[in-house]
């Protein structure tokens, strides 16, 4: 890889679900550093693309690099070590486990691989199970939810949820992460609070790609922005840029403005 | 809120209450009146052994696999035939009878844990009932409903006695908790949750849900041999009732009743079930309906079986040894270097 390479590169990828083709021949860059806003009226496929990027399904058709290795077919379980973390629109979060070993579970990885291989470094484990401890209740902390470490998961607000898939996905000091709608089902509290944090992290020079509904919070959070819609890429720039596309004010905010005229 | 803690607990701090639990299993047979006695203690083991296996895969992972008493009578047999027919000593038919059920489930689990939930159930089912099936007919190879002997283990020439037999099965049992228990709690056990709550979001965070399902299939089935040859070794015969009906249905209630996912739920449950029937004898002919209604009281009254009356999850805020932070979101640059 070298230093011109985007960190995440999608060539042309196509995913059909039987006759419906919910991600039509998507091509777009994301660079070290950036943050790129993806949205798209509902149904666009912007999940789906997040899906095809992150492994959980095979693209029909196109390629997918991160980091410059072609990742297109390789299993969902090896993006994490690579550096790349997403979240969910429906929060998946793991019931049967507390708040903290949520977090936790972020760092997997980084524990040794396997049943021999742990017994194997038993003396180790004890201290990494520690550390592994402490900088989940640090993510905690920085979420705003260290008071909750102990918590059953359905003990939580959505917003609190939301916040706890976010410090999960960080676990791993990932380069890229992907957020599918996170302020979703929030307040507005909670939405200024979630892109404060954002913006933290952006300072950190930490990537993103951020999938939103909400066109003023993607604005201000995002380089630059690609818009979906029926599948198809419509523009791809600046927010500015994309906000005077006549295409885009035709297929999102012209949409937008019926149902609300509705 | 419905109290602060999570209602199962599968990560604590110690292994302390597993000492101490074989320590009582050390001195019970010294407690122990008659011989009978005796041979209940060893089918409490027995059946711990089995259920520790069966709790990792589905309590834990989330698996609904019932091939496990046909791997527990594989395991018997196996240990069987490879003395009497290959004349291997005991030792070395105990590791062949484990390696055996290891590869067989191993091309068992290949294809079929990429079925979920109930397929998964049914198809280790049948896998069970082939098993028993076999085990039946083919006369010739298992000896049919009369099954086959298993030649009395041997101390200097002299078979062992009872109490040693007691021994030989809790060093084994002691082994398998032990693992159990650490795999419980530690980053494995809390990937298997994972699985179990979630298998994309698992693999999102880079867990290997393929690779990490086979693993426990595999590591269940040994424990199930290692079962399957205790009862041998007890018994000094092995059949098809190893695998027949009531051993599934033995197993289910014990981790219902012990707490399914609970780190001493296999120990605690197989006590009931073992020796639940014993006590309900005086009942008569209604035994059986109020062992039934014992169990029936169990899954209103304790969801999450005695182990979770025994295990809160409070130990969790204990354990990281912190002041909760307040909840405020603290500056970036500190916590994450
Ligand atoms: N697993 C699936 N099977 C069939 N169709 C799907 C599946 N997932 C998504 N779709 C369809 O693909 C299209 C894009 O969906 P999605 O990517 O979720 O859109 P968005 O996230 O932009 O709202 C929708 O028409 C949706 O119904
Ligand atoms: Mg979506």
């Amino acid at each position: 890889m070298t230093a011109t390479d985007p960190l995440l590169r999608l060539d042309n990828v196509t995913r059909r679900f039987g006759g419906l083709v919910a991600v039509n021949d998507i091509s777009f860059q994301i660079h070290s550093g950036e943050v790129k806003g993806l949205i798209g009226p509902n149904g666009a496929g912007k999940s789906t693309t997040f899906d095809l990027v992150t492994g959980v399904r095979p693209p029909s058709s196109g390629e997918v690099y991160f980091r410059g290795q072609r990742v297109t077919r390789q299993p969902a379980h090896t993006r994490s070590p690579m550096g790349m973390a997403r979240t969910f629109q429906i929060v998946r979060l793991f019931s049967g486990l507390s708040v903290l070993e949520n977090v936790q579970l972020g760092l997997h990885p980084k524990f040794p691989d396997g049943i021999v291989r742990s017994l194997l470094r038993l003396g180790s484990l004890s201290g990494q199970e520690r550390a592994s401890r402490e900088r989940a209740m640090d993510l905690l902390a920085f979420v705003g939810l260290a008071d909750r470490a102990g918590h059953a998961i359905d003990q939580l607000t959505l917003g609190q949820l939301r916040l706890v898939d976010i410090a999960r996905a960080l676990a791993a000091d990932p380069v890229l992460l992907m957020l599918d709608e996170p302020a979703a089902g929030l307040n507005d509290a909670e939405t200024d609070n979630l892109g404060e944090m954002l913006v933290r992290l952006r300072k950190q020079g930490l990537s993103m790609l951020l999938v939103e509904h909400d066109i003023d919070f993607i604005m201000k959070a995002c380089d630059s922005i690609v818009v979906m819609d029926h599948g198809v890429k419509i523009a791809d720039g600046t927010p500015a840029e994309v906000a005077r596309n006549p295409d885009v004010i035709a297929a999102y905010f012209g949409r937008r403005a019926v149902h609300a005229a509705a | 809120m419905a109290g602060d803690t999570v209602p199962e607990a599968p990560r604590a701090p110690t292994i302390i209450p597993v000492l101490v639990i074989l320590a009582l299993g050390i001195v019970l047979p010294f407690l122990l009146s008659s011989g009978f006695h005796l041979r209940l203690a060893m089918l409490v083991w027995i059946y711990a052994i089995l259920c520790m296996g069966f709790n990792l895969l589905y309590g834990y992972s989330g698996q609904i696999s019932l091939g496990s008493p046909a791997f527990y009578a594989i395991g018997g047999y196996a240990f069987a035939m490879l003395q009497t027919m290959l004349g291997m000593g005991p030792v070395s038919a105990f590791v062949g009878s484990l390696l055996l059920v290891a590869v067989l489930s191993l091309l068992i689990g290949l294809p079929l844990l990429r079925l979920r939930t109930h397929y998964l159930a049914m198809a280790t089912l049948a896998f069970m009932l082939v098993q028993n099936g076999v085990a039946n007919r083919w006369i010739n190879f298992t000896g049919g409903q009369s099954g086959v002997a298993v030649p009395p283990l041997e101390w200097g020439g002299e078979p062992i006695g009872r109490m040693g037999i007691y021994f030989v099965i809790l060093a084994l049992a002691a082994a398998v908790f032990i693992l159990h228990d650490f795999l419980i709690r530690s980053h494995l056990g809390r990937a298997m949750q994972a699985i179990r709550d979630d298998e994309t979001a698992a693999q999102a965070l880079g867990v290997k849900v393929t690779r990490m399902k086979l693993a426990v299939l595999v590591l269940s089935a040994v424990m199930a041999a290692i079962a399957g040859v205790c009862f041998g070794i007890t018994s000094l015969r092995v059949d098809p009732s190893l695998s027949e009906f009531h051993v599934l249905v033995s197993l289910l209630t014990i981790v219902v009743v012990g707490g399914l996912g609970t780190r001493f739920g296999p120990i605690l449950g197989s006590i009931i079930v073992v020796l639940l029937p014993q006590l309900l004898h005086e009942f008569g002919e209604l035994e059986t309906v109020v062992y039934g209604l014992f169990i029936l009281l169990f899954l209103l009254f304790l969801p999450h079986g005695l182990s979770g009356l025994l295990e809160r999850r409070d130990w969790r805020l204990r354990r990281t040894g912190k002041k909760p932070a307040p909840a405020v979101a603290r500056d970036l640059k500190e916590e994450l270097p």
